[in-house]
């Protein structure tokens, strides 16, 4: 397996508890010959408005041309493409999705797609509603569906899917890619905890093959995923789970691990470390590193599709996703602690001797020279 | 010699104590109706007087002078607090022979019982607390300290508007609580404290209860009769005191639902302010009342300033409840020897409106210089209010009678007369 | 009516308080487990940073709002910012400053502190007057930099660099409702001190040293943090709109000064100061406590919009008094 990590730039952005966000927006690519590439759903440079920029196309009022031009091609085209683009990391400015901007229209790209399949699209919104995004396939193929702003029934985690199916030889070969936007302002409320639908991952029943992972969201509608946190990702194939299917995590810096779903369709999987800064001065706390979580599995099923017949059946799925250093990385108890009980002891002290010095007979009064 | 001139003189003195005494409470008995109630502490002062005073059976006594000796604290010790103020003409005699003419006759008379009743009180008395108010007072501890008596000057500020003399005053009542344990040998814990404080209130509730059945027209309760009661309450039976009391409060209250008047029904309402009347040198609510006006209010320290104020304490500990009994007897203390002593000239305003006072009656002892001094004061802001205001200086000897009878009763009848107009 | 009055007069309104504060105690700490949320700009400490509240603190998305770009001011943002203040001042007025001494749960805490000092006979401090006076003017100080810092973020203040945004919501950062409040479920994250950068470190260093600071000062005197609390500061520019208000009959007072003596944060004024009729300090905490110490008819009264809520009486008082016997 072949994996590269892209481009990745870094900004800042202010999220709704004031902390400062670095987002590193990163577009691994599988090679997962002989089988399809995964598809994989990333920003659009599009919508340039509150400073949503595609990992393709790094900087907006850059030609994106440049950039995109290989994109489109299937294959082994996109990846001698990606691998053109100069290494951006540790800038400032530039691609991020952020939690707390929302933006009145969200556009996405996705790699690749066989122009004999077939490319559906989907978004389930967070009240359950599904709509279709507007499509452009070909060269630079890639959905645009609108965000409207508010505290409506689209304040939430919109789940965005590109579900690609088609015959090849005697396999049904069906990708499906999702992402997971989240549209909130703080104006709008924070009424998340008392509405977990609005940040609780739900699955589109209509999708052939898709990845869940639990626990995403904070109440504050931030991105909660910490590394070291032990994921629970369960795979549904049309909204049932699918035991066996095999789940891989792959960490920004190519780390990645393979496991089987149980009977219920769940793995678990813990995330491993993988952020480590030159020097401590380099390290933040905001720090946004991403992994992608793969599923396939493939079934011995016969069938015909638009009346091409198969004998098998492959699914393969990504999510891509995004975590910050864990707070045990950077944040100590015992000195956090040692400092509390210090002023408690000292200031304890200090008021037990002013008083015992103050049981002395008189203050004196000390005159200002 | 000596000794025969000096039990000569207090074989004297007790006669013309006694006379005293039955004099007084011969003219109080002429008042028609006299509440039945009333009997108690009309006994109180004829048995105190007819034979060898005797203080409070059982306990330690501690002599108290001034308002601002914290009773609660002396119960909470075990003892019993027995206020040595003398109004008595005779002991006056007694201390004016070492005190000088021009000094206040409560301070004399104080001074010469204190003499008289040096081999019966010297060793019954634990303690005689002088709180530092006045000039007078202050001396006179250096006066009895000579007799055979435990002088304790309860340290005070000259004013109570800063926090630092507060804290002075709490610091000194503190030090007096400390003081205390060793002159009665008993601990002051916290709950003793508690419960002086409880009982104090207790008897501050029903004062003021009396205190308010004055306010309605027409007064129920003679003035005179009032002053008595308060006057018992120095002799240190607080429990005989609060049973009297409360009876002589259901007897008014009885009396207030039938309409009762205790004076005529337009009898001028009088406020008397000032030095305070004490058993027997009460000639001047006498002779108000008498002259058809009546007391319904009084701004006194043997009266209202005696028993009208309460504690309030945040946490039931000493460190909290002690200073709180000494804000109690500085902070709302309107006692002259404070200087500036706005609160007492608002709280005469203030009375004389929610008692409808016609008259202000101010009551000057010869040689108060204190009381002299702010008699100006106090006057000019009853005029602003049209408040008549008389000023009064006497001494406690009976020879101008004639004289204070003549100028309250024109006083009196000028009230009324204004009122009679004021009606057309 | 007249009957009904008398009782809450002659009543013992800590006692109620009392209970009041841990139904509010456990509306804001505990509330959220019950999808309860009473507002996000409430005008009291129901901290952010604690995940079971049933309401949050103004402050934080005040704080928040205030890295408002100055060019921004008159644009939607700005009108943001307005509508937060109008909420806040609401929510405010409603009860006035009552929401520290009923509602705010930090206070709450340190009324329990309080009652356990009590509980070991430990006497409380005050301040001498001077110093509570120099005090005072902290919260005022915190105030404006809960403003200035956040400012300083979106914006170049006299050419200045801008803040980082680990400066972000400063006052949080030192609040010690953000390192207690979540204690009461469970959660001691924000207890840890933050090494990720300079900024942070020296904030939570400073956090973590003002709960030691709280937890002591709040044992020995009693109402500790809320001298120096910029919510209060904050309160009090609208103070004077408020629906209940604390009013004094300057005439019947006699200054005995049990009001002052029973104040936890010690207002000498609501014993000395016979003028003012609004008798609300900044420092006052609307607990009712002066008014139950008075025993003067009528001196000391709580109001609601004018209709008297609860009076100083002097039979309510004796009647308190006497309570104090029976060990309760």
């Amino acid at each position: 397996m072949a994996l590269r990590t892209v481009p990745r730039q870094r900004f800042h952005i202010i999220n709704c508890v004031g902390l400062l966000c670095i987002l590193l927006v990163w577009s691994p690519e599988v090679n997962a010959a002989p089988e399809l590439e995964p598809l994989q759903l990333s920003l659009s440079p599009s919508i340039p408005a509150g400073g949503e920029v595609c990992a393709m196309h790094p900087e907006p009022g850059t030609p994106p041309a440049r950039q995109s031009r290989p994109v489109g091609r299937p294959g082994a085209a996109a990846k001698s493409g990606k691998s053109e683009k100069p290494a951006r990391s540790g800038r400032p400015g530039g691609v991020h999705e952020s939690e707390h901007r929302p933006v009145p229209k969200r556009a996405y790209h996705f790699n690749d797609y066989r122009r004999r399949a077939d490319v559906e699209t989907f978004v389930r919104r967070p009240d359950g509603s599904v709509i279709t995004p507007d499509v452009h396939l070909g060269y630079n193929p890639g959905l645009s569906f609108p965000t409207p702003m508010g505290n409506g029934p689209v304040h939430g985690a919109n789940s965005v899917y590109v579900v690609e199916q088609g015959v090849d030889g005697d396999t049904l070969q069906v990708r499906t890619a999702k992402w997971i936007t989240m549209h909130h302002n703080c104006g709008w409320g924070h009424d998340s905890k008392f509405d977990k639908t609005r940040t609780q991952p739900q699955p589109l029943a209509s999708i052939p093959f898709e990845i869940i992972v639990s626990d995403l969201w904070d109440t504050n509608f931030h991105a909660a995923v910490k590394s070291g946190d032990r994921l629970k990702i369960t795979v549904l194939s049309y909204g049932t789970p699918v035991a066996g299917a095999r789940v891989t995590l792959t960490s920004e810096k190519g780390w990645s691990k393979e496991v089987m779903t149980n009977e219920q369709g769940v793995a678990t999987l813990q995330l491993i470390r993988d952020y480590y800064p030159v020097s401590w001065d380099r390290f933040r706390r905001t720090h946004r590193g991403k992994f992608l979580v793969t599923a396939r599995h493939n079934f011995k099923r016969s069938g015909s599709y638009r009346e091409q017949p198969y004998q098998r059946v492959s699914y393969l799925t990504t999510l891509p996703w995004k975590y910050s250093p864990s707070q045990q990385d950077y944040a100590s108890y015992r000195y956090g602690l040692l400092v509390a009980l210090l002023t408690m002891t000292v200031s304890g002290l200090g008021v037990y001797s002013y008083r015992d010095r103050r049981s002395k007979p008189y203050k004196r009064i000390s005159l200002d020279e | 010699m000596e000794n025969e001139r000096e039990v000569q003189m207090k074989r004297t003195t007790r006669l013309h104590l006694a006379m005293e005494a039955e004099e007084t409470l011969r003219r109080i008995r002429e008042f028609p109706d006299s509440p039945v109630a009333m009997e108690y502490f009309y006994d109180r002062f004829h048995t105190l007087f007819s034979d060898e005073p005797i203080l409070p059976e059982g306990k330690k006594t501690i002599g108290t002078m001034c308002v601002q000796v914290p009773d609660e604290l002396i119960y909470a010790a075990g003892a019993v607090p027995f206020r040595l103020c003398s109004g008595a003409y005779a002991y006056d005699q007694v201390g004016a022979e070492s005190l000088p003419a021009k000094s206040c006759p409560l301070v004399r008379a104080t001074c010469g019982m204190l003499q008289v009743n040096e081999e019966l009180w010297g060793d019954r008395l634990s303690a005689v607390v002088i709180p530092t108010t006045c000039d007078q007072k202050k001396k006179a501890a250096e006066h009895i300290n000579d007799l055979s008596y435990r002088v304790y000057p309860l340290e005070m500020p000259p004013s109570k508007e800063s926090e630092a003399s507060r804290f002075y005053w709490q610091e000194s009542v503190k030090q007096f609580t400390l003081d205390l344990q060793q002159i009665t040998g008993r601990k002051i814990t916290k709950n003793k404290v508690q419960q002086a404080i409880v009982k104090k209130t207790a008897a501050t509730e029903l004062y003021r209860k009396l205190f308010e059945l004055r306010k309605s027209e027409p007064s129920p309760l003679f003035g005179t009769d009032m002053l008595l009661v308060t006057n018992a309450y120095f002799l240190g039976d607080l429990d005989g005191w609060m049973t009297a009391a409360e009876q002589l409060l259901q007897e008014i209250e009885e009396r207030k639902a039938q309409k009762f008047s205790a004076g005529t029904r337009n009898a001028p309402r009088i406020l008397l302010t000032g030095s305070p009347p004490i058993f027997p040198n009460i000639k001047l609510p006498i002779l108000i009342e008498q002259s058809g006006g009546i007391i319904v209010a009084d701004e006194v320290c043997s009266s209202s300033r005696l028993l009208y104020d309460s504690v309030a304490y945040d946490e039931p500990s000493l460190n909290d409840m002690v200073p709180a009994i000494a804000d109690r007897y500085l902070k709302p203390c309107t006692c002259p020897c404070l200087s500036p002593n706005d609160d007492r000239r608002r709280k005469i305003v203030g009375m004389a409106g929610d008692f409808k006072v016609d008259g202000v009656i101010y009551h000057a002892f010869s040689g108060c210089v204190l009381y002299e001094m702010e008699q100006n004061r106090i006057g000019r802001e009853l005029e602003k209010l049209g408040i008549p205001m008389l000023y009064v200086e006497t001494d406690y000897s009976p020879e101008d009678q004639g004289q204070l009878s003549t100028r309250v009763e024109a006083f009196v009848e000028s009230i009324k007369f204004r009122k009679r107009k004021k009606k057309r | 009516m007249n009957r009904l009055k008398k009782t809450v007069n002659n009543s013992r309104v800590s006692r109620f308080r009392f209970w009041f504060q841990i139904a509010a105690f456990a509306l804001l700490v505990y509330g959220g487990f019950l999808a309860i949320n009473i507002g996000d700009r409430l005008p009291t400490f129901a901290c952010v940073f604690e995940d079971g509240r049933g309401g949050s603190c103004y402050l934080m998305g005040f704080q928040h709002q205030m890295t408002i770009p100055f060019n921004r001011i008159f644009t939607g943002r700005g009108i943001g910012v307005l509508v937060g203040l109008l909420t806040f001042i609401g929510f405010f007025i409603l009860f006035n400053k009552a929401w520290c001494g009923f509602v705010c749960p930090l206070g709450t805490i340190q009324d329990w502190l309080t009652k356990l000092r009590c509980r070991f006979s430990v006497r409380y401090s005050s301040y001498p007057e001077s110093l509570f006076n120099r005090l005072s003017s902290i919260k005022y100080i915190l105030l404006a930099l809960l403003i200035l810092i956040p400012m300083g973020i979106g914006n170049s203040i006299t050419g200045l660099p801008k803040l980082g945004h680990d400066w972000g919501v400063p006052f949080c950062m030192i609040c010690p409702g953000r390192t207690v409040l979540p204690l009461f479920i469970g959660d001691f994250s924000q207890l840890a001190i933050d090494f990720s950068s300079r900024t942070k470190m020296v904030f939570t260093a400073l956090g973590m040293g003002i709960t030691g600071l709280f937890f002591t000062g709040a044992f020995v005197k009693k109402r500790f943090i809320c001298l120096f609390c910029p919510m209060s500061g904050f309160h009090y520019i609208f103070s004077k709109a408020g629906m209940l208000r604390l009013t004094k009959n300057g005439d019947t007072c006699t200054r005995c000064g049990n009001c002052y003596r029973v104040c936890d944060v010690g207002i000498r004024a609501i014993a000395d100061d016979v003028e003012s009729k609004n008798i609300v300090k900044d420092d006052c905490i609307m607990c009712f406590k002066c008014v139950e110490a008075c025993p003067e008819e009528g001196c000391l009264k709580a109001s609601f919009l004018g209709i008297p809520v609860y009076e100083s009486t002097e039979e309510g008082f004796f009647k308190r008094m006497k309570g104090l016997d029976n060990g309760k």
